[in-house]
């Protein structure tokens, strides 16, 4: 009776070593910590609107792009996703093409089901859309689409029936 | 019993040993590209894999370093040692396996280099190629890091030679004759009926006359700010009323003419004329939404319950009034200045509240006009004027519709009357959507639009200048002391 005993506590050291030694060797220890700072070279930048004393503040933020990537779609898929995006919950970017200095965005319907109000709100879309646009210098002027159709407006404010440059005017 | 405890030693070494080995070899090594050489040629860092992998590249600052990162892939199992020199731009070449299927390359550089990197056809091989300072078009700043923006001339500034009021019953015009042609630009000021002519690349001529004589009822003040740097030259002309301020330009010479015109429908009584009031939204457009511990509320019911007290008021004034809704129906968007341009409308005034994607983010109260249409500005400053001083909340002016996008709102882009779209306040700041629900706040709004277009109509009733009365036209730094500070912004 004792022996059993002794052999069922060898056995469980055996088990509990056997699964002490899999992990042990199995963890995969962060060999470089991440690194951190400010991506000096980003490809593109991507603008969205912040808030301060009751004024608004444009904040710049770099995206890297890989190689093989679309820097035009790469700036365009993080602008909806960033934090503090003005973008409607959920707009995902379905189509985007430049020809003749006109760039086409092609938008799901959640730019427009998932508005939430404010002209101000729509200006910033509007602005955040001209302004990541405007670093491509293939790109004079942008015409919204949502779900493949041309769009008067998003939320009843903006007149988007025709392209609208996107630089800021001149005068 | 010694026996015992000499099993069980080895026992738990065998069961540790055996657990390293089984969990080494369940790792996916096997499938995965290895890292398996870094060799310098010239300045060209080439990273050999043992599989098809993809490369990434970016960079990062302090300290200033070009990040490879090789995935999928893991370190093999000896030591790689780097073959080659490494150039002088370079003060570290670092490895290691960032994460589970990503090898991480790091050059650790010593100065601002450019960088190219190009993949070989295999997808096995990646070339960097380090080489100089980055090029002028490199070197262009992001807004992010302006410090490092290249100093490029500025144009020399125009100087300002000559400044004469021509008169006439309805308009006056100052004609500013230039050494060179260059823009100028026109911005409503929030207090009263004050312009700024912000003239950014002009400087006055030494013999420049310090003062000019001005007569025309029009005309309450004009403040001469001269910037002898030419960067930041103004005139502030602040009228007696709302006025249509306009420039022109003249093709050949290098003359901007500020044209201060009675505007468009600025004649007569209130009483005759045809306004069409837009309340914003209705029907299945909520517009902006109002949340908080106080209820839901809709923008499209602010706008509609301002809207009739507006209504109610010109109708009291004897005006002729045309609603683009009076309930919770459904208009369209281009709809509405249809109504007013079929109608003939002398007016069209659009209602509605504001909101940000933030809430609580902003606060007061806008109109808008469009583009730069001189009476629809004219319009928008009588309005905001009289609004600004009963709202109670933040005045954040008349402001164009076109500031930084070339299009602007439907509802003024079409609309063939002087025009504008007021924004009360922020139906998503908890403080301004208080006020928004309070039918008291919403009547003095109301009454502070109809005070505004009357005044843009026949003038406000306080602020005739007697004919024959002159007003001179000074350095800013020359004012007196019991005139109202009228503040020339810092930033043009």
């Amino acid at each position: 009776m004792r022996t059993l005993r002794w052999i069922l506590v060898v056995v469980l050291l055996s088990v509990l070593a056997f699964g002490g030694g899999y992990w042990y060797a199995s963890r995969r220890p962060e060999l470089a910590p991440r690194p951190t700072g400010v991506i000096a070279k980003p490809s593109v930048v991507v603008y969205v609107p912040r808030f301060a004393d009751n004024r608004t503040e444009w904040e710049a933020k770099p995206v890297p792009v890989g190689e093989g990537e679309d820097p035009l779609r790469i700036a365009l898929e993080h602008l909806l996703i960033t934090r503090d995006t003005p973008f409607p919950q959920g707009t995902r970017l379905l189509r985007v093409s430049v020809k003749d200095g006109l760039a086409e965005v092609d938008f799901s319907r959640e730019l427009i089901d998932n508005f939430p109000g404010g002209s101000t709100t729509e200006a910033m879309i509007v602005e955040s859309l001209c302004k990541t646009l405007a670093q491509f210098s293939d790109v004079e002027k942008v015409r919204i689409l949502v779900e493949g159709n041309r769009i008067d407006t998003i939320g009843e404010h903006i007149d988007l029936s025709q392209p609208v440059a996107v630089r800021p005017n001149a005068s | 019993m010694v026996g015992w405890r000499w099993m069980m030693g080895v026992m738990v070494a065998i069961g540790v040993m055996a657990g390293r080995l089984c969990a080494q070899s369940a790792e996916p090594t096997a499938a995965m590209p290895v890292l398996q050489a870094l060799r310098w040629e010239e300045s060209v860092l080439h990273i050999v894999t043992s599989g098809k992998v993809t490369f990434y590249t970016f960079t990062l600052r302090e300290p200033l370093r070009v990040v490879i990162d090789i995935s999928p892939c893991t370190l093999p199992k000896e030591v790689i040692r780097p073959e080659g020199d490494t150039p002088t731009a370079v003060e570290r070449l670092r490895w290691a396996q960032f994460k589970e299927g990503v090898v991480r390359v790091v050059l650790d550089l010593r100065e601002n280099t450019q960088y190219a990197l190009s993949t070989a056809a295999s997808g096995s091989e990646a070339m960097l190629a380090l080489g100089g300072a980055p090029a002028e078009e490199e070197k262009k700043p992001l807004p992010a890091t302006p410090a490092t923006r290249p100093a490029t001339p500025p144009p020399p500034p125009a100087e300002l030679v000559q400044m004469e009021w021509e008169h006439g019953k309805d308009s006056a015009r100052l004609r500013l004759k230039l050494s060179r042609k260059v823009p100028v630009r026109l911005r409503p000021l929030k207090e009263g009926y004050s312009t700024l002519l912000e003239m950014p690349q002009v400087k006055p001529s030494t013999d420049l006359p310090a003062d000019w004589k001005v007569n025309h009822p029009l005309i309450e003040e004009v403040q001469f700010s001269p910037d002898e740097k030419g960067v930041r030259s103004a005139l502030l002309i602040r009228t007696s009323r709302a006025a249509a301020l306009s420039v022109e330009y003249d093709r050949q010479q290098p003359v901007i003419t500020l044209a201060v015109n009675r505007p468009r429908n600025a004649h007569g009584k209130l009483s005759e004329k045809h306004i069409v009031i837009d309340p914003g939204h209705g029907g299945k457009s909520l517009g902006a939404v109002g949340r908080g511990a106080d209820g839901v509320v809709y923008e499209k019911d602010i706008n509609l319950a301002i809207a009739l007290r507006v209504k109610a008021l010109l109708l009291k004034e004897k005006a002729t009034v045309t609603m683009t809704r009076e309930d919770d129906s459904t208009v369209e968007l281009y709809d509405r200045p249809k109504l007013a341009n079929e109608k003939g409308a002398d007016f069209f005034i659009s209602i509605h509240c504001d909101s940000t994607p933030k809430p609580n983010s902003a606060s007061g109260t806008t109109t808008y006009y469009h583009a730069s249409d001189p009476d629809g500005r004219a319009l928008a400053q009588a309005i905001q004027k009289h609004l600004a001083a009963v709202t109670g909340l933040p005045n954040r002016g008349a402001q164009t519709d076109t500031a930084i996008y070339q299009s602007g709102f439907a509802v003024l882009r079409r609309s063939e009357m002087p025009a504008v779209l007021i924004e009360v306040a922020y139906i998503n700041n908890e403080k301004d959507r208080a006020k928004l629900k309070d039918p008291k706040f919403q009547q003095k709004v109301a009454e502070a639009i109809v005070a505004g277009l009357k005044a843009y109509i026949e003038g406000e009733r306080e602020e005739q200048v007697a004919e024959g009365q002159e007003v001179h036209i000074r350095p800013a730094s020359d004012k007196k002391e019991s005139e109202p500070p009228v503040q020339i912004p810092e930033q043009l």
